[in-house]
């Protein structure tokens, strides 16, 4: 088979293995210390977006080396899933690892990019199809949410994890995470600290928690939320507080294992294997471990900086 | 015999185990869906037609 006929998704590698086209483009980005290398074939128009400029970064071999490529035509899969996201993407299992479809209802059944990954997910080929090109014209290829599975996958074996939350570090208090789910108050929590403090916001939504050397470290990343704070720096943190709007301000410390629950509840893992559920939640108890974590209802006004920034556990 | 080693503090009251559900959003977890609306980031700026903004998740 060759690269313009259609492939199926168990078998997509192999015969692909052999065309070596000129290459012409490269970038790598570092995301929550993950280094991404893409490569391109020489007619692929390749977009990251502007979100991802402060990302890139140089490099020669990346944690996660994805090649990029057209495939004149993807047909949807009839094998069952492996898992299934109910939105944009269905996971299926194959030779070598695992394959992304992505398919939306506005182009029809047959996924508009297939994402083919070795099973430790640091090989990656990145298939367009090029029956949607004009549609796929002036698209990041990196386009949400292919990247954030990619990472979160990678990290899920054991090397972090992403967690739903805003991290920010403040000049006298030190690195602080607040997790909560969409609407909780990630974004207003960014605003009303950077106006009140002097503070660097690393995220407003997305977080990406590594251990590196005995501490825990927490990532900014590309995937802001309403107030656009993304931030390629990290920070390590004093504090983790499980946001939710209250009539008032009020922090409660959490016991470790409410700790574990609640993070879990906000962090982004894959949920096709029990291996990577069970090495997050590991790691969540090692960070449960390590920093205090408490559940602070607030009023999403400038007091609620103040009940923070006073408050000694 | 050795002689068992003798509790000095009282016996620690019972305590039942405790169930707290804890809220789980999928919608939000699977990455499924896009996250903000208005916004930029790697969600949809250019091609919007694309991922399609329909349902907001995260």
């Amino acid at each position: 088979m060759m690269l313009g006929e259609t492939m199926p998704v168990a078998n997509a590698w192999p015969q692909l293995r052999g065309v070596s086209p000129l290459r012409l483009w490269r970038c790598c980005l570092g995301i929550g210390g993950v280094s991404l290398g893409l490569t391109a074939d020489l007619d692929v128009e390749i977009h990251t977006g502007p979100e991802l400029r402060a990302f890139q970064t140089e490099g020669q071999e990346c944690d996660i080396e994805m090649d990029i490529r057209w495939a004149e035509q993807l047909r949807a899969s009839e094998e069952r899933p492996l898992f299934d996201s109910g939105a944009l993407w269905k996971l299926y299992r194959s030779d070598q690892g695992f394959t992304f479809d992505f398919a939306t209802p506005i182009l029809g059944d047959r996924p508009y990019k297939r994402l083919c990954v070795d099973r430790s997910f640091s090989q990656a080929q990145l298939f367009l199809n090029r029956e949607y090109s004009s549609e796929l014209q002036g698209c990041c290829t990196l386009e949400y949410p292919l990247d954030e599975l990619l990472v979160t996958n990678w990290l899920a074996l054991g090397r972090g994890v992403e967690v739903h939350g805003c991290g920010l570090v403040d000049e006298k208090a030190g690195g602080h995470l607040f997790l909560g789910h969409s609407g909780a108050g990630k974004s207003t929590t960014a605003r009303l600290w950077r106006s009140l403090r002097v503070a660097q916001v690393l995220s407003d939504d997305r977080i990406i928690l590594r251990r590196e050397a005995g501490e825990v470290w927490m990532h900014g990343t590309p995937w802001h939320g309403e107030a656009g704070f993304a931030s390629p720096d990290k920070a390590t943190i004093s504090r983790i507080f499980v946001i939710e709007h209250g009539e008032n301000n009020e922090i409660r410390q959490l016991s470790k294992s409410r700790a574990v629950a609640e993070l879990f509840a906000r962090c982004f893992v894959p949920f096709h294997g029990s291996g990577p559920l069970s090495t997050t939640v590991s790691y969540l108890h090692e960070i449960a471990d390590s920093i205090p974590c408490y559940l602070f209802r607030f009023r999403p006004e400038a007091d609620a900086i103040e009940t923070v920034f006073n408050f000694h556990g | 015999m050795a002689e068992q080693p003798k509790s000095s503090g009282k016996k620690k009251a019972y305590e039942p185990p405790k169930l707290t559900a804890i809220s789980l959003r999928p919608e939000e977890a699977v990455l499924g869906n896009c996250k903000t609306m208005t916004s930029g980031g790697p969600v949809s700026t250019t091609c919007a037609s694309l991922g399609g903004c329909r349902t907001i998740g995260s």
